[in-house]
């Protein structure tokens, strides 16, 4: 089934997401990374290259490599000015050529030859649409794309031209805060007023938007075209540099290698310091002089970055303001705060933005891919997938029953999306067991009785069988509905025996929540019971199969290891008495070792059959998967 | 109480009614048609989703178990980058030495280990310059679309391109620099 996709079509990067399953999920490009940079060119050879490959060689042939092909798209020479800079003020911006259209158009010139904006446009979502085809396995053919809120109409016309041109049907073009908004579901508000505060590596916009009944409508919006990351990273590499000179008083700024170096440096270390105190930066080998190799390593301090940039973050702020004039609304009536772009992520930002609100923002969704995700959630909507999809629930605490000894065991563990079912074999705990009871829990504690129970039911009518011998599979199935059937069926006799709950998730959060701290917080204690049961329990089966191989090999066994072991046993109940965990473990690991004489001494008997089972209760349907757990005795 | 009424009405009522209930009927069985019909698609869009899904997933484990190395290889190309300056800036009365020669001999090993694993190196100094290889930092004297000079070694991790060379690429033989370094980026 052809899919459609969201794309956010950015200034310096452009991104593109699917809905699956319900849920928005952004697409990799085919060279592996969700970075993809809205840049064309044509080669010198004419070859047409786009994104990454486009960027690499930008600057040995800038004349022939369009990028920012956004701040023309739809534009006029000579239109009169609005949130962006004049034509003319972007055209000398870029390093290719401009011209003019028949209509007064702006054009861009590459490889010799005239592009409308849309058409380059286009080749960027060519390049999108074949990757998410590659990545899908399908067709992708339908779209909707993003566009900041104060694109006119013919803007947003152009933006709809590169869609077509590119073989895309253009469901809808939306606004990029709405497409934010989405993306944190705030079309389920009935009403409300969002400011979304989008700070990207090259721009920087704010929209205030209200919603009512679904629809989003922008109040106001403002910015600043040219602000953004990029600016930040400038702050770093220039203080670097000042810094460097200061100690070996040399200037990097004409080294191109040395630049790059710091470039990188300083990109990174400003992401580092969203969420460490300090960095250190250290670049071996910066450069040269007559005394020999420098290097460069210095310890950058958040507070330090933050001085830096102090006035960029400031500087967003009055656009925020004149927003909020527009939109005649005052910060008190805002209701929720969303962050947009990647510089968002330094703490000095989403401060600034929690004081100038009055309100913490909303984090949580990756601030780079919110606007393609919102648009896929829109694409997604416009094609019926995200209404239709059934919102699944999940089981908020494990089901499991009590098995030998106390011990909860899980079947079906929380958080398991419903509907769901799961088998599982267990068997008795002695010999001749006629019924078993199923002890249905609820609740993380590793021991039955700290856990609730949800209901209790007996299968009876098990055949006398040693124990371990029969089979009763547990079946757990959990509806939609959150309604719980246990079934219990003897795979020997057919019988079966079930309960049905229907109050397996009527506890409210606030139980769950309990259920959930009190497993936490008795975790260690809980794992040591645990334990001692298991201990028991190996004890108890050890008994059993050193009585049985006794009684079974009677004759083959000499008189004196018969007694030993028959003392080793009566060592192993005593202690099973008592209450000392590693006694038990002591007379266990004895019998253990006495056990071994036994099997030396079967096995040394003449006309002893080869491959013939080893002595002892070995559980028959083992080979089959039955489990260790076995029923305590009714 | 209901159907007693129904059954005590007047009897020249019945048959309107009747049709009344098939008029009824109908309408549900189109309703409940229409919305199987809509089920039937959601199950199996939701089927896709799922298969659809459990492939990808299926070629994304084999490329992450292919890959796996190539996000710490790409922390440590910066290390290798630091040896290669360190070496290419040896004091000549160290050079010689076998302190000196020991620290390459390590370098040496550390490099072999890694292109065991699939790193490769890129050529780059007086190959035709190539964006999906190479990034160009600049331009210099040099012979036109040739890579001049290299200021970073490129990498490729089991055939794909880990980390692109960095280099100057020939303007022609002219002294013809174009800086025109755009703020964009």
């Amino acid at each position: 089934m052809a899919k459609a996709v969201g794309i956010d079509l950015g200034t310096t990067l452009s991104e593109v997401a699917v809905v699956e399953g319900g849920k928005p999920k952004l697409i990799p490009s085919s060279e592996g990374s969700n970075l993809f940079p809205s840049v064309v060119a044509i080669s010198k050879n004419g070859e047409r290259l786009v994104g990454q490959v486009a960027k690499r060689q930008a600057i040995v042939n800038p004349e022939n490599t369009v990028y920012s092909i956004k701040r023309f798209m739809g534009r006029k020479w000579g239109e009169p000015r609005g949130r962006e800079l004049p034509v003319e003020e972007d055209a000398k911006r870029v390093t290719y050529r401009t011209a003019h259209g028949p209509n007064n158009e702006v054009k861009v010139v590459m490889g010799g030859k005239e592009y409308t904006p849309p058409e380059i446009s286009a080749m960027i979502l060519q390049k999108l649409k074949t990757d998410a085809e590659a990545y899908l396995g399908d067709k992708v053919t339908e779209a909707v794309i993003t566009v900041p809120a104060y694109f006119n109409d013919s803007q947003r016309q152009a933006t709809k031209d590169a869609g077509v041109i590119a073989g895309l049907s253009v469901l809808r073009i939306i606004n990029e805060p709405t497409a934010a908004a989405l993306a944190y579901g705030a079309d389920k508000k009935k009403e409300g007023t969002i400011a979304v505060y989008d700070l990207g590596g090259g721009t920087f916009d704010i929209s205030i938007l209200e919603i009512g009944e679904g629809t989003f409508q922008v109040k106001s919006t403002s910015g600043n075209t040219h602000l953004g990351g990029d600016d930040f990273d400038q702050r770093v590499i220039e203080w670097l540099c000042a810094e460097f000179k200061r100690d070996q008083g040399i200037d990097l700024m004409n080294d191109r290698m040395a630049m790059q170096r710091l470039k990188e440096a300083s990109e990174r270390a400003k992401i580092e310091l969203s969420t460490v105190q300090q960095t250190e930066i250290s670049l071996p080998f910066i450069t040269a002089d007559a005394s020999g190799p420098k290097h460069l390593t210095i310890t950058l301090t958040r507070s330090k970055l933050e001085q830096l940039v102090m006035d960029l973050v400031e500087e967003t702020l009055q656009p925020c303001d004149q927003a909020m004039k527009d939109a005649g609304l005052t910060s008190g009536q805002i209701d929720e705060v969303l962050l947009v772009g990647g510089q968002t992520r330094m703490p000095l930002v989403q401060e600034k933005v929690k004081q100038f609100f009055g309100k913490e923002p909303s984090k949580g969704i990756n601030p780079d891919e919110v606007v393609a995700m919102g648009a896929a959630i829109q694409a997604g909507v416009l094609k019926g997938e995200v209404g239709e999809i059934l919102l699944l629930d999940v089981t908020p605490l494990t089901l499991g029953i009590e098995t030998l000894g106390g011990v909860a065991t899980p079947l079906i563990s929380r958080n398991t999306t419903i509907p769901t079912s799961k088998s599982q074999i267990f068997s008795t705990a002695s010999d001749s067991q006629p019924s078993v009871e199923i002890h249905v829990l609820q609740g993380e504690r590793p021991m039955a009785a700290d856990n609730r129970t949800l209901g209790r039911f007996i299968l009876d009518g098990i055949l006398p069988a040693p124990r371990g011998m029969p089979q009763i599979e547990v079946t757990f199935d959990i509806d939609a509905n959150g309604i719980l059937n246990v079934s219990a069926r003897d795979k020997g006799t057919g019988k079966e025996q079930k309960i049905t709950i229907t109050a397996s998730s009527g506890l409210s959060k606030d139980e769950v929540e309990k259920m959930r701290r009190e497993a936490e917080q008795h975790a260690s204690e809980d794992t040591k019971r645990k334990e001692e049961v298991e201990v028991r329990n190996t004890a108890d089966t050890l008994v059993y199969t050193a009585e049985k191989t006794l009684r079974d090999q009677a004759d083959k066994i000499p008189a004196d290891v018969k007694q030993e072991v028959d003392g080793k046993v009566a060592g192993v109940k005593s202690a099973l008495q008592g209450k000392d965990v590693n006694a038990i473990r002591k007379a266990v690991q004895d019998l253990s070792q006495t056990m071994q004489k036994v099997g030396a001494s079967v096995y040394q008997q003449p006309g002893q059959q080869p491959g013939q089972p080893p002595p002892g209760g070995e559980k028959p349907g083992g080979d089959e998967g039955t489990v260790e757990g076995e029923f305590r005795e009714v | 109480m209901d159907e007693d009424d129904e059954v005590v009405g007047p009897e020249t009522e019945q048959p309107e009614a009747e049709t009344e209930d098939v008029e009824e009927l109908r309408q549900a069985l189109a309703e409940e048609q229409e919305k199987a019909q809509r089920y039937l698609a959601s199950w199996q869009r939701s089927q896709a989703d799922l298969e659809n899904y459990i492939k990808r997933t299926e070629q994304e484990k084999s490329a992450t178990v292919e890959f796996a190395n190539s996000t710490l290889l790409l922390e440590l190309l910066p290390i290798m980058d630091d040896f290669d300056r360190a070496f290419a800036s040896v004091p000549a009365e160290l050079a010689e030495q076998h302190w000196t020669k020991g620290v390459g001999l390590i370098y040496n090993k550390l490099k072999a280990v890694l292109e065991a694993q699939g790193l490769a190196e890129i050529k780059a100094r007086g190959e035709p310059f190539d964006p999906y290889l190479h990034e160009a930092a600049g331009q210099v004297d040099g012979e036109d679309g040739i890579v001049v000079e290299e200021i970073r070694k490129g990498y490729k991790f089991r055939d794909k391109l880990l980390r692109p060379s960095m280099v100057m690429v020939g303007a022609g033989r002219k002294n013809n620099t174009e800086e025109e370094n755009s703020e964009e980026r």
